[in-house]
């Protein structure tokens, strides 16, 4: 009896922890969230098939999400069946179911905002296919643009840089041109940093430096993109970013920074 | 008339703090779980030491699920009268009634014998009378009695949260302390309980901060004798070392989590006061800020991958972010004033801060989103309100408050509700509410 | 309704910042020596810009037998001269000086549309090596300072400038100090209750700094003068109002 309680109070941990830093306030409101959400995309669906494949492909994308998690959830079941064969050791278990869910919540995390996406999209799609007259409501809607971005950019510094990357890419994709638009990309560059992707990132730091040139992101874009061409061993180029940066933003705090890393590799 | 309207708003928002009421953000505010308390009680005979270890226990495990905000604890009035030792004494019926509507019961019992002291305890399910936790204490020392029950606190926050927090009630607080004549550093325990002195020094001891593992903490002192201030690092039971800085000003130390110190202080030929980080294995601390004014109050993100600090560098101190390097510096806060004490909160999303409004004298408590730079207001009305710090879970705050006079710490919700003092004695100061322990930190 | 308000939300911010860049408190560095002016050309106006010019020492004080370097830039000027011996120079460029006192160097440029001057101060102070503390010095110090001889210096809120006021009473400390050299001095900064207690006791240490700065500028070695920051730890005088406050903003003196 005790056993199936424990087996009933692991399964409904599996439920409610999608957000292991949440409260279960938050994840009951997240669960209801994404239900109306789900509901949008039932709706929504019927419109799908006369419309583009690329909404289709990203729905594709949404269910093969949607697969991995319940994946993910049979083999927590599994894991919970094991666990409760060997009572002594429960507590190593539920650390390890716990190390699960954060993984499987970092996919429900990706498929929120991947869903936010769609739906966001199909909405822009109907607001053409309507009429004029709708324009002047799709104006000012930047509510949920900030809190994607709010929400991606807690990922980024908490270190958890995939979710993040997929998260800044969205974003970039959906808001280009939202006010956190310089900062998403400039973002972005510095999660491939951090991941040691380098080549990827110096292309993100360019991207930054090329649509945002008066971003307030573009010095520090600059700076780490020659940091990277540094850890590529690309001296040159290096160099030549640094003294870019120097010359155009000499009052930013990176240019004393470029300034020693010019003096460490020897050039001034 | 929009346009008026606009005008008029800006006219007064100028001056203020656009906060927005924190609930909606940090506590979302569904139904909360209901859990009654019962009193412990003696397992088998109530001798005076039973009854006195059993007074401090009921009121320390209470006091705890309290504090905690996860549940709503109905008034013990409503409870049936008899007593519960074992969960057969448990008439599930009783504690089904209208009045209590509980989702959860804890009880158990407490034993002192000549040798040993003994805690049963257990929380039950009263829907499905089913048993959730079950655990039997043993000490040899009635000291230990408040420390079974923040032990068993912890157990049914964590329990009952469905892992969401670990728990407080068994974290500590270092502080800064006078009494007497000088300012020493202390640690309690976060209820105020089993305060313990620290440093020695007989001077100024201040700006306390704790190492990831808890061992060890990092302040500031100014001894009798020494013209200068110091930067000393103290294993808790140990003894103070000292850190070399580079000029007689040093200030606000910080642990990152890799063990990394950041702290403000100038050189011997520069005038003000900029960050400085010294490397975890030790070794010369390199200045990460090179600009006019002073910088100071560094508190790392949760990755150590970044800094929030004060900076006076455009007129007033502001709260200002930076990567750990020195570049990326953007400002926080921009809403004139003085601000200072920033601490990043354990999930990274938030800085706390205290803010002294244009032309007030006193400061409240304010958080700031990182992320969009969106701020709440936490305190207001009473003291001032000073040198804010998070528990480690990212539910609590402490802080210092002149509400009842001198300055004393307090800790509160995130929220700002459920307010608490927890220092009486002397004027206390800068707490610093001690991380979760790397190795405990779940699914880290 | 949450859009437009969210819209006002961020034009308030926006407007804040506005207001906020507008309002920024000129702080002036401390001990800046260089002091760069324009003569205004009466008469119509010229037929060519008027030269400008700027003038630096680096570093600003320096021991007896040391030396310092000048350096000007300038702009329109046909002619540059630099008085105290230097003469002609280049309408820009560098020089290496030594005085023997503390001396003001003054650049003029100039050319038919007019005359420009920029000043800069070296501070030379007599290298006596380390302090001998005689005891008879210590003792007449504390007297002075007993008797009030010697007073502290007061600050404006959240400002470690010093008034004119307080640069009289510096002079007037420093007159005390150089009569008794075998004492050593500690100038403590000190801040009121206002601000918070991490960026008063950087405050004090600025306003520690800045006395014991025009102090050295006075000719008292740097060896005999120790800064140190109190932040708010010992107010002179208790209350939460101004007159408590005004009198716990200050630098004084302490025989070490």
């Amino acid at each position: 009896m005790r056993q199936l309680f424990t087996l009933l109070t692991l399964c409904f941990t599996v439920l409610i922890l999608p957000l292991s830093a949440g409260t279960k306030e938050e994840i009951i409101r997240l669960q209801s969230d994404i239900l109306q959400l789900q509901d949008q995309i039932r709706v929504l669906q019927k419109n799908v098939d006369e419309k583009n494949g690329m909404i289709i492909s990203l729905l594709e994308q949404l269910n093969d999400q949607a697969a991995e998690g319940n994946v993910g959830f049979q083999e927590l079941v599994t894991a919970t069946n094991a666990a409760k064969a060997q009572s002594s050791s429960l507590d190593r278990t539920v650390q390890s179911v716990q190390e699960e869910l954060r993984v499987l919540s970092a996919k429900l995390d990706e498929t929120n905002t991947r869903v936010a996406a769609v739906h966001r999209k199909l909405e822009e799609n109907q607001v053409q296919i309507q009429s004029l007259r709708t324009v002047e409501q799709s104006v000012g809607d930047d509510i949920e643009p900030d809190r994607i971005y709010s929400a991606t950019f807690n990922d980024y510094l908490m270190g958890n840089y995939a979710l993040a990357v997929n998260g800044f890419q969205d974003f970039l994709a959906n808001f280009p041109d939202s006010e956190y638009g310089d900062n998403a990309a400039y973002y972005l560059g510095d999660c491939y940093f951090k991941q040691g992707r380098l080549d990827l990132a110096i292309q993100a730091f360019e991207q930054v430096i090329n649509l945002y040139p008066k971003g307030d992101k573009t010095a520090v874009a600059y700076y780490k993109k020659a940091q990277a061409l540094q850890e590529l061993q690309r001296l040159e180029q290096a160099i030549e970013t640094l003294k870019a940066l120097k010359q155009l933003f000499p009052n930013a705090p990176e240019a004393q920074l470029a300034n020693d890393d010019l003096i460490k590799l020897g050039v001034e | 008339m929009k346009a008026k309207f606009l005008i008029l708003l800006i006219l007064l928002g100028s001056g203020f703090l656009q906060a927005q009421d924190p609930d909606a953000v940090i506590f979302p505010k569904p139904t909360p779980t209901r859990l009654a308390v019962a009193d412990f009680t003696p397992k088998t005979s109530s001798t005076p030491d039973t009854q006195t270890a059993l007074n401090v226990f009921n009121q320390v495990l209470l006091d705890d699920l309290k504090f905690s905000a996860f549940f709503e604890l109905p008034s013990k009035s409503f409870y049936p009268l008899k007593p519960l030792r074992t969960p057969q004494d448990v008439i599930f019926e009783n504690w089904q009634v209208p009045t209590l509507d509980i989702d959860f019961l804890a009880f158990g019992s407490v034993q002192v014998d000549a040798t040993v002291t003994v805690v049963e305890a257990y929380v039950y399910d009263v829907k499905t009378r089913q048993q959730v936790i079950g655990k039997r204490y043993t000490i040899g020392d009635t000291t230990l009695i408040r420390r079974v029950a923040h032990e068993f606190a912890d157990q049914v926050v964590y329990e009952l949260s469905a892992g969401a927090s670990q728990g407080v009630a068994k974290s500590r607080i270092a502080f800064s302390s006078l009494k007497g004549d000088s300012k020493e550093i202390w640690v309690m325990d976060y209820d105020g309980a089993n305060g313990r002195q620290i440093s020695f020094n007989g001077g100024i001891n201040k700006f306390p901060e704790w190492s990831a593992d808890n061992q060890m903490l990092v302040y500031v002192a100014k001894l009798p004798t020494v013209n200068r201030w110091q930067l000393f690092l103290h294993e808790v039971d140990g003894r103070p070392t000292e850190i070399e800085v580079t000029s007689s000003y040093v200030s606000s130390p910080a642990f990152a989590r890799d063990g990394r110190v950041a702290f403000s202080s100038r050189t011997q030929s520069s005038r003000e006061a900029d960050i400085f980080i010294r490397p975890a294995g030790g070794g010369p601390a390199r200045n990460i800020t090179n600009a006019r004014g002073i910088d100071t109050s560094p508190s790392w993100s949760p990755t150590g991958a970044q800094i929030a600090f004060i900076s006076d560098r455009t007129g007033g101190p502001q709260v200002w972010v930076m990567d750990a390097d020195g570049s990326n510096l953007r400002q926080l806060v921009t809403e004139g004033g003085h601000c200072d004490s920033p601490d990043w909160s354990p999930d990274g999303r938030f800085v706390l801060y205290s803010w002294q409004a244009p032309r007030q004298w006193k400061h409240d408590i304010y958080l700031a989103e990182v992320a969009t730079g969106k701020l709440f207001q936490l305190t207001s009305g009473f003291g001032t309100n000073e040198s804010p710090h998070w528990s480690p879970d990212g539910r609590h705050i402490a802080f210092q408050s002149t509400r009842t006079g001198t300055k004393q710490i307090f800790i509160m919700n995130a929220d700002g509700r459920n307010l608490k003092q927890v220092t009486t004695y002397g004027i206390n100061e800068s707490p610093a509410w001690a991380p979760y322990v790397e190795a405990n930190r779940l699914g880290q | 309704m949450k859009r437009s308000l969210y819209a006002l939300l961020v034009l308030l911010i926006a407007v804040t910042l506005m207001i906020g860049a507008g309002c920024k408190k000129k702080s002036t560095p401390i001990a800046r020596a260089p002091v760069a002016s324009t003569d205004e050309p009466s008469g119509p106006p010229p037929a060519v810009a008027s030269p400008t010019v700027e003038l630096n020492a680096a570093p600003t004080t320096i021991k007896r037998g040391e030396e310092s370097k000048l350096s000007w830039k300038s702009t329109n000027a046909d002619s540059i001269v630099i008085d105290n011996g230097v003469g002609n120079v280049a309408t820009q460029g560098t020089v290496t000086v030594a005085p023997l006192e503390s001396t003001t160097f003054t650049v003029t440029a100039s050319n038919s549309g007019g005359q420009a001057k920029a000043s800069a101060r070296i501070t030379v102070v007599r290298d006596e090596g380390p302090v001998e503390i005689i005891e008879t010095d210590v003792q007449a110090l504390q007297k002075a300072i007993d008797e009030g001889l010697v007073n502290p210096v007061y600050f404006a809120y959240d400002s470690a400038e010093l008034s004119a006021e307080a640069k009289e009473i510096l002079e007037e400390n420093s007159k005390w100090f150089r009569r008794y050299p075998g004492a050593r001095i500690i100038v403590e900064g000190h801040c009121d209750e206002r601000g918070s207690e991490e960026y008063n006791l950087a405050l004090g240490d600025r306003r520690s700094q800045s006395a014991r700065d025009y102090l050295i500028q006075l000719g008292i070695p740097g060896d005999r003068l120790e800064g140190i920051s109190y932040g708010e730890e010992r107010p002179f005088v208790q209350g939460s109002n101004e007159s408590a406050w005004s009198k716990n903003r200050r630098a004084h003196f302490v025989v070490r």
